[in-house]
C-alpha cells in the first residue's frame, strides 16, 4: 500500500486530495498537525469512509523549528512515504500584521520558514530513499507583491523559490518536486473573503488538480488553470499600471 | 458557485455568512448577537425562504461534514450535520445499508432533512426522516449543547425535527439505517386516466410496493398520467451499476423554459414518451428516487425571476375532490409546468410539530415566477387547501399568509416556546412574527 503523508492534515485543501487519492486505491494516509482533537475528528471521518485504507495521525507543533529539527527525520523514516504533500497555512490578516509585528512573524514563519524546513527535511529524506513525490501548497499571491496581501504573499515567494531550487538539485533524478498554486479557494482560511462575496475556487477543484499534478510529476501548477494566465498578466503589469490598481 | 440562495432562486438579498467548519468553535461563532439574528444553512434546497435571513446571519454547515460512528451490525450512524445523504447512500450500498427515507433529491444535507423532516416515495411504509433519527445535538446560541431524543429533552427534539432550523443548530446526528436487498430497483410504470385510476392504483399498490409515485399531465382534461412503483432489489448476474457523472445546467434561461405556449407541448411530449415504455423494468435505485440529480442546477430553467413550487397535503376523504378542484384550475388558466407530482402518504403520524406530512395525497407543482398574476392564483388555491383541511409544505412554501400558516399548523403555538431566540428565518418573521 501507498504511503502519503500530509503534513497540515486538517486543510481542507489537504483534505480534498486525500479524498480523491482514497477514492482511487486503498493507501495509507499519514496525517501531521497542531490540533490533536481536528485531527482526530478528520481521522475517524475517514477511516469511517474508507476501510481498506489506513488512516493515521500525529500531532504536534508543526510549524516550531525546533520541533521540525527534532521531529521531521524520524517522523519520514518511521512512516516512509511515497508521496508528501505540505499543506498547512494561515492567512494572516496583512492589516493586522503591518501594525503588529508579532502577527507578521507568525505568518512569515508558519507559512514560509516552517514550510521550507519541511520540505528541506523531506528533500533529505528523498534523496537517501532515490525515489518519491514532494508537493507544496504555494499561492498565486508568491507571484507578485501586492498592497494587499504582501506579507502572506512574500512567504510564499519563499515557497516558491525554494521549490524552483529543490527541483533544480533533484532533475534527473527519479524525485519529484511540486509546487501547486491555488488561487483563492474555498477554505476556513479564506471566510471572510468568501463573506465578501468574492468568487473562490472550489477545494475539490484543486484537490484534483494536486493529485494529477503529482501523477504526471509537474513543476509547478496553477489551480484552478485560469490562474496561470490571470497571474501571467499580473506579473507583466508595468508598475505605473500596477500602482493604480488596489490590487 | 458561492451565491446563497434557495431552491426557488426568487430572492437576490446577500445574507450576512458565516462558514462553520469546526465543532469545537460553533458554540462561540454562533453565539447569541442582539443585533442580527443566525440560521443554519445547509445546501440551500429548501425553495422558499425558510433556508434564508435576509438582513441577518447565515451559518452555512457545509464544512460540518465527519462521519463520527458507525455500528455495522445494528445499522446506528452517527454523523455531523452537513454530511450529504449522497454520500451515506455511496459509503452504505456495499455494506447492504440505506436511509430508510429519502426526497427527490440526495444532494441535500442531514441537518437539512431533518429541519424539513422531509418525505420520500415509501412514506406510505417508511413514514418520513425523522422517524428513523434516534437523537440530536443542539447547540442553542446561549452556548449550552443539548442532547434531545424521545426521552431525553422530548419536547424540544419534537420541535427540532421539522423546525425548520428555529431551535438552534443541530450539531450531530443518530440515524437508524435501514438493512437494503441491493442497489437495483425492480419496478413497473403504470398509465392511469383519471385521477380515481390513480387513487385506486395506489391504494393496490402501497402494501406489496416500498416505493409509489406519480407524475400528472396538467395539460391533460381527464387528468392522465404515469404511475411508478418499486421494490429494492440486489444486482442480477451481468449487471452493473452505471458510473453517474451529472449534468449541470451551466446557465441560467433567459426566461422560463416552462410557460403557457409550451406546457401542454412539453406536458404532452413527457406523456407520450412515458408511455412508450410502460410495464416492468429494473433502475438502479439512485436513478429511480433522484431522477433529476442527473441534472444539476435544473432549476435554472425557470429562468433569472425563479420559481413557486406549491406543495399541500390533503386529507384522504376529501383529497379527489380537491385534487380535481386545483387541478382544473390550473388546467383552465394554463399554469404549471412538467414537474407535477402525486403521492399518496401513509398513516404514519409524524414525530414533528411543523412536521407536513399527514395521512392523505400530496400535491406538488412548479409556477414559474411570473409576478402577481401567479400569486393571487395560488392565494386561490389556499382557499381549496384550507377548506379541504390541507396545509402547504414549509420547505417549498415561499408566500402563504400567516394566518393560513396558523390555521393549518396548529402545533405551531407550543413549537414557539422551544425557538431558540437567536435564530430567525425570512419564513418565521412571514409566518411567526419573528
Amino acid at each position: 500500500m501507498k504511503t502519503i503523508l500530509i503534513i497540515g492534515g486538517t486543510s481542507a485543501i489537504a483534505l480534498a486530495a486525500v479524498s480523491v487519492w482514497l477514492n482511487r486505491q486503498a493507501t495509507q494516509i499519514v496525517l501531521l498537525g497542531r490540533d490533536q482533537e481536528r485531527l482526530i475528528r478528520v481521522q475517524n471521518d475517514l477511516r469511517l469512509r474508507h476501510q481498506n485504507s489506513r488512516i493515521e495521525m500525529d500531532s504536534f507543533d508543526i510549524s516550531s523549528t525546533e520541533r521540525i529539527v527534532a521531529e521531521a527525520g524520524s517522523i519520514l523514516q518511521r512512516f516512509s512515504p511515497d508521496v508528501i504533500l505540505i499543506a498547512h497555512g494561515w492567512l494572516a490578516p496583512q492589516k493586522e500584521s503591518q501594525e503588529n509585528l508579532a502577527l507578521a512573524a507568525d505568518a512569515l514563519n508558519i507559512n514560509g520558514v516552517s514550510a521550507v524546513l519541511w520540505m528541506e527535511a523531506c528533500s533529505q529524506y528523498l534523496e537517501s530513499k532515490g525515489e518519491g513525490s514532494l508537493a507544496i501548497i504555494g499561492s498565486v499571491a508568491g507571484d507578485r507583491g501586492r498592497q494587499s496581501n504582501y506579507i502572506y504573499g512574500a512567504s510564499k515567494a519563499l515557497v516558491a523559490s525554494y521549490a524552483e531550487g529543490l527541483q533544480h538539485r533533484f532533475a534527473n533524478s527519479k524525485i519529484n518536486i511540486t509546487l501547486i498554486k491555488p488561487g483563492p479557494t474555498e477554505s476556513p482560511m479564506t471566510e471572510h473573503l468568501k463573506a465578501s462575496g468574492m468568487k473562490l475556487a472550489k477545494v475539490e477543484t484543486v484537490g484534483k488538480d494536486i493529485v494529477k499534478a503529482i501523477d504526471l510529476g509537474l513543476p509547478v501548477v496553477y489551480s484552478p488553470k485560469v490562474w496561470r494566465w490571470i497571474m501571467l498578466v499580473v506579473r507583466h503589469l508595468p508598475q505605473f499600471i500596477m500602482h493604480k490598481t488596489k490590487l | 458557485m458561492n451565491s446563497i440562495e434557495s431552491w426557488g432562486r426568487l430572492y437576490k438579498d446577500q445574507d450576512d455568512v458565516k462558514w462553520l467548519s469546526d465543532p469545537q468553535h460553533v458554540s462561540s461563532q454562533i453565539y447569541f448577537n442582539t443585533e442580527k439574528s443566525g440560521l443554519p444553512y445547509g445546501l440551500g434546497k429548501s425553495y422558499g425562504d425558510s433556508c434564508l435571513n435576509p438582513g441577518n446571519s447565515l451559518w452555512v454547515t457545509q464544512g460540518l461534514n465527519c462521519l463520527k460512528h458507525f455500528d455495522p451490525s445494528t445499522g446506528i450512524l452517527v454523523c455531523e450535520p452537513g454530511v450529504m445523504l449522497s454520500d451515506i447512500q455511496a459509503l452504505m450500498q456495499p455494506l447492504y445499508w440505506c436511509l430508510p427515507v429519502v426526497p427527490g433529491t440526495e444532494l441535500i444535507t442531514v441537518g437539512g432533512a431533518i429541519a424539513n423532516d422531509i418525505h420520500g416515495k415509501n412514506h406510505h411504509i417508511h413514514g418520513n426522516f425523522g422517524h428513523h433519527v434516534i437523537g440530536l445535538k443542539l447547540a442553542r446560541t446561549d452556548g449550552t449543547q443539548l442532547w434531545c431524543d424521545h426521552h431525553e429533552n422530548s419536547e424540544l427534539f419534537k420541535a427540532t425535527i421539522g423546525g425548520v432550523g428555529l431551535t438552534g443548530l443541530i450539531i450531530e446526528a443518530k440515524l437508524q439505517l435501514m438493512r437494503v436487498s441491493g442497489p437495483m430497483v425492480e419496478a413497473e410504470r403504470l398509465r392511469f386516466n383519471s385521477l380515481e385510476e390513480f387513487f385506486s392504483i395506489a391504494d393496490l399498490s402501497e402494501s406489496a410496493w416500498e416505493h409509489t409515485v406519480a407524475w400528472v399531465d396538467v395539460s391533460s382534461a381527464n387528468m392522465r398520467g404515469i404511475f411508478l412503483r418499486g421494490n429494492a432489489s440486489p444486482l442480477l448476474d451481468g449487471e452493473s451499476l452505471p458510473k453517474n457523472f451529472p449534468k449541470a445546467l451551466p446557465f441560467s434561461f433567459p426566461v422560463s423554459a416552462m410557460n403557457r405556449l409550451t406546457l401542454q407541448p412539453l406536458n404532452w411530449l413527457y406523456f407520450t414518451t412515458q408511455v412508450a415504455k410502460l410495464g416492468k423494468f429494473r433502475s438502479p435505485r439512485k436513478s429511480f428516487l433522484h431522477p433529476l440529480d442527473h441534472l444539476l442546477h435544473w432549476n435554472r430553467a425557470y429562468g433569472p425571476r425563479g420559481f413557486f413550487q406549491y406543495q399541500c397535503v390533503l386529507p384522504r376523504s376529501v383529497g379527489l375532490e380537491a385534487l380535481h378542484t386545483i387541478l382544473n384550475e390550473m388546467r383552465i388558466k394554463k399554469l404549471g409546468s412538467l414537474l407535477t407530482v402525486l403521492k399518496t402518504f401513509g398513516e404514519m403520524a409524524s414525530v414533528g410539530m411543523l412536521s407536513f406530512p399527514e395521512p392523505g395525497v400530496t400535491l406538488a407543482v412548479d409556477f414559474p415566477n411570473t409576478g402577481s398574476d401567479i400569486l393571487n392564483f395560488m392565494e386561490r388555491l389556499d382557499k381549496i387547501v384550507i377548506e379541504a383541511g390541507g396545509k402547504l409544505y414549509l420547505a417549498k412554501d415561499a408566500r402563504q399568509s400567516r394566518a393560513m400558516f396558523e390555521k393549518t399548523y396548529p402545533q405551531f403555538e407550543l413549537f414557539q416556546q422551544y425557538r431558540d431566540p437567536g435564530i430567525s428565518s425570512g419564513l418565521s418573521r412571514r409566518l411567526m412574527g419573528w
